[in-house]
């Protein structure tokens, strides 16, 4: 069932989330670097080299995951040099790259970088992660940032250009607009939804990083109002993700309007979903 | 749809059929009959274990055992008596890196232990009968836990009730061993790591972290070794000691 999500084709309708799958290991471990997915979303690329939050890290959430885990990569330079050149001789598909940063010149200096580079099919810019200290969300919960960071992206990118967006803001609906208004191709719902554990010594965040987000079969319902949101404002393709675990869920966030479905929290218990769950789709 | 099922079992997990669940202390011995796809992996390295028709959202890192008599994996009586005693466990792995026990023999190698991290021992006894395990054994309902799974392939071990760290410097200033395999928590690590640098003898750690994946995806298992955040799944969990005094 070959589709196309903003611009970009698609073999079939599933795809990872950006940071929840790492297709050099998945190559090396099980030999199969994006298993049963049409594509490969990698974490997301910051300009800088960054070693991720201090542990700890994560924590179990009833029928979910709360992270904070702080984009740890190893920065643009890194990427463009050795990870993508490698990562397009073992992925299946295309490859998304993920673009995060802390100021407009963080993420358009990426955006230009890839550019050239046609090992990157496609762009998702990262609007929404909860877990660093300023951009991303900062961006992604404000209308006007999130339009001029896309406008400006768009003006260095003949690519597809994706915009990831959250959940935890007053109106998504207003945040897609802006997205669709800046001249994104298509909106990504739902990154992790605010949330955090708490040291009850202290108050504050558990994690050592501080923040946190939650993803996982909980957030479910929270994607498929994103989607439904964004689907009655805007004419984008949407590909709908947060908490999918089954064929069913996949079926649910394509009636409310998604074009695509990527997995997350799933696949950390197991690696082969996306094979289950297209079986499971096939007519 | 033929080729996508196969390619579906093929990466796992694999479901194993709880055969038996046996108190140990204030453990308990989960008897398993792994899948044939399925293999215990070498001593320090890890399955993602859960109970797909259990409470638990996400699987655990726990180290299986090659009995003499079957498989198993040791966990808490809480959660044997919810999520892990089966009736069936979805088993993914063996994962991450386990000892290098290339240089190991009765003779010259030591090991250390505390906590679960004694769930990983019997296995290199088995392979090095004889082979000297000072026991961290704070809870008196870990004993049976060493009593059960160590047999006969580690003798007389010797149970540590304070900090295994007096024994063991007790141990090195012979100066028979030349490597330490130790597995425990964090601060155990650290502390055997310390010691063998200063008695200039090898040391290898398997370090704990709470992980969700297992396989590298989820970034979640940051330890630090060699002064920054990696992956414990990865780069471990057995890592060389000198890569934890950075």
């Amino acid at each position: 069932m070959s589709i196309t999500v903003g611009r970009l084709k698609l073999a079939q309708p599933l795809l990872n989330g950006s940071g929840t799958w790492d297709a050099e290991q998945a190559h090396r471990i099980f030999g199969d670097a994006n298993p049963g997915l049409a594509g490969f979303v990698t974490k997301t690329i910051t300009p800088e080299p960054r070693a991720g939050n201090p542990a700890p890290r994560i924590a179990p959430s009833r029928q979910g995951l709360l992270n904070s885990i702080g984009l740890p990569g190893p920065g643009r330079e890194a990427f463009l040099a050795t990870v993508l050149p490698y990562l397009r001789t073992i992925v299946a598909g295309p490859i998304i790259c993920s673009v995060g940063g802390f100021s407009l010149a963080d993420y358009v200096d990426t955006v230009a970088a890839l550019e050239g580079d046609p090992a990157c099919a496609a762009i998702e810019l990262n609007v929404s992660c909860p877990n660093v200290e300023s951009g991303c969300a900062s961006i992604g919960g404000d209308a006007g940032e999130t339009e001029r960071l896309t406008h400006a992206a768009r003006q260095v990118t003949t690519k597809p250009l994706f915009v990831k967006l959250s959940a935890s803001v007053a109106d998504i609906a207003t945040i897609a607009k802006a997205a669709e208004a800046g001249g994104a191709d298509a909106l990504v719902c739902v990154n992790t939804v605010k949330a955090t554990a708490v040291d009850r010594r202290t108050g504050k965040s558990w994690f050592g990083g501080g923040g946190g987000g939650l993803s996982g079969a909980a957030i479910k319902p929270v994607a498929l109002h994103a989607v439904v949101a964004c689907r009655e404002v805007t004419t984008l393709d949407i590909i709908g993700l947060g908490g999918v675990e089954s064929a069913d869920d996949v079926r649910d966030l394509l009636a409310a309007g998604a074009c695509a479905v990527a997995l997350g929290t799933a696949l950390f218990r197991n690696p082969a979903l996306a094979y289950t769950i297209s079986a499971d789709l096939a007519p | 749809m033929s080729g996508v099922v196969e390619h579906a079992t093929r990466l796992g997990p694999h479901l194993a059929r709880v055969v038996a669940v046996e108190p140990l202390g204030g453990l308990a011995l989960v008897r398993i009959e792994l899948d044939p796809r399925t293999d215990v992996g070498t001593p320090g390295q890890f399955h993602m274990l859960s109970n797909p028709a259990g409470h638990d959202y996400l699987p655990r890192p726990v180290g299986l055992i090659q009995l003499d008599d079957g498989v198993g994996f040791v966990v808490d009586q809480a959660s044997a008596a919810s999520d892990m005693a089966g009736p069936e466990i979805a088993v993914l792995g063996p994962l991450g890196r386990g000892f290098d026990l290339s240089e190991t023999n009765a003779e010259t190698t030591l090991l250390v232990a505390a906590g679960f991290g004694l769930t990983v021992m019997p296995g290199i006894g088995r392979l090095h009968s004889g082979i000297r395990l000072i026991a961290g054994l704070r809870q008196a309902d870990h004993l049976p836990l060493l009593d059960h799974v160590t047999g006969t392939t580690i003798d007389a071990p010797q149970v540590a009730p304070d900090l295994v760290t007096d024994p063991l410097i007790d141990a090195l200033a012979g100066g028979q061993y030349s490597q330490v395999l130790a597995a425990g928590p964090a601060g155990l690590g650290a502390a055997v790591a310390r010691i063998c640098a200063d008695h200039g003898v090898a040391s290898q750690i398997a370090l704990e972290a709470p992980m969700a994946c297992g396989f590298g995806a989820c970034n979640g298992c940051a330890v630090q070794l060699d002064g920054a955040w990696k992956r414990c799944c990865i780069d471990g969990p057995v890592v060389d000691g000198q890569r934890l005094l950075a």
